[in-house]
């Protein structure tokens, strides 16, 4: 490369315009800082042992995993990161469906609302709250 | 129209999960998750995570663990890890000191210019870091609002925020790196 101090990608970069390098500066970017790298190799081990627990067997092995931190700790960050590389553009082995997210919001109040707002990104027939009783 | 029970939701969720053949399921947000029977919506979720086979990946503030902690085979299931409670960055504790250097470092790298900048350097870092310390409005004794004295800490999306802006600037000027005036400018 010919710019040691840079990534592969940022090195492509450099080849092209003044008004592409202030694009790519302006876009996110992912930093693998140590408590990121952990995060994302823990997910990694949930996501290929979810494979697993899904036969027929109790799923004593079946564990998540909880992120926290105050706004703007990097929370959003790890997941997109994960989700981009769990998506089938990314990996033409894995299917879009294989990695989901939902948000909640301030209004989904109870189970009723809890259940619309986890089954809103399948899409399902049931996020009508109207139809919930 | 017909309605549908609760009852009938959560069977909709599992079956869902199933059917979709998901994997991992993040809830951001988490600590939005409230209502006048927290234990049931807790309850609930640890039954439609057993019954899916789908590990539920909870997202939030730190109030979070409140939450979780409602229940204990919940909050055993989906622990918080020390790596996952992302906290704040300051210079006062050396660990989050050298990580918050070692971001910068990792951020330098996707920053367009032909010469390093050395942005995790001491000196760099520290200006950086004055210039991205949380503060917050408060109302001074004559009533206007006014910039609180920095809280000492810093947060990822507030460097990479003001990053973008200071490469933004010295792209501009044509600068081969970032120097110390497109800090103190941005």
């Amino acid at each position: 490369m010919k710019f040691k101090h840079l990534n592969k990608e940022t090195n492509e970069i450099m080849e092209k315009s003044k008004e592409l390098k202030a694009l790519w500066a302006r876009e996110n970017h992912f930093v693998y800082y140590d408590k990121a790298i952990k995060c994302l190799k823990r997910l990694e081990w949930i996501f290929e042992q979810a494979f697993i627990a899904q036969e027929d067997a109790f799923p004593s092995d079946l564990e998540g995993l909880s992120i926290i931190g105050d706004t703007g700790a990097g929370k959003t960050s790890i997941i997109d990161e994960f989700i981009k590389r769990h998506s089938s553009s990314y990996n033409s082995s894995y299917h879009d469906n294989y990695t989901k997210y939902c948000m909640l919001k301030d209004s989904d109040v109870g189970l009723k609302g809890l259940y619309t707002a986890l089954l809103k990104p399948f899409n399902s027939a049931y996020i009508d709250a109207e139809t919930i009783r | 129209m017909k309605r549908i029970t609760v009852d009938e939701l959560e069977e909709t969720l599992i079956d869902t999960l199933k059917s979709y053949g998901t994997k991992i399921y993040f809830i951001d947000e988490f600590q939005h998750t409230k209502g006048r029977n927290k234990e049931a919506i807790i309850n609930m979720l640890k039954r439609s995570m057993l019954e899916s086979r789908v590990p539920f990946i909870p997202v939030g503030m730190p109030n979070t663990l409140q939450i979780l902690n409602l229940d204990d085979q919940l909050a055993d299931r989906c622990k918080v890890e020390d790596f996952s409670h992302l906290t704040y960055w300051t210079l006062d504790d050396p660990t989050l000191a050298d990580e918050f250097r070692k971001f910068l470092a990792g951020y330098e790298k996707f920053l367009p210019f032909p010469q390093p900048s050395n942005l995790s350097s001491k000196d760099m870092a520290l200006k950086i870091f004055k210039k991205v310390e949380i503060r917050s409005w408060e109302k001074n004794s004559k009533g206007k609002y006014v910039k609180s004295p920095g809280t000492g800490k810093t947060n990822m999306r507030g460097i990479a925020r003001f990053l973008k802006i200071v490469a933004d600037n010295a792209l501009k000027k044509d600068h081969e790196r970032i120097e110390e005036e497109d800090i103190d400018s941005s």
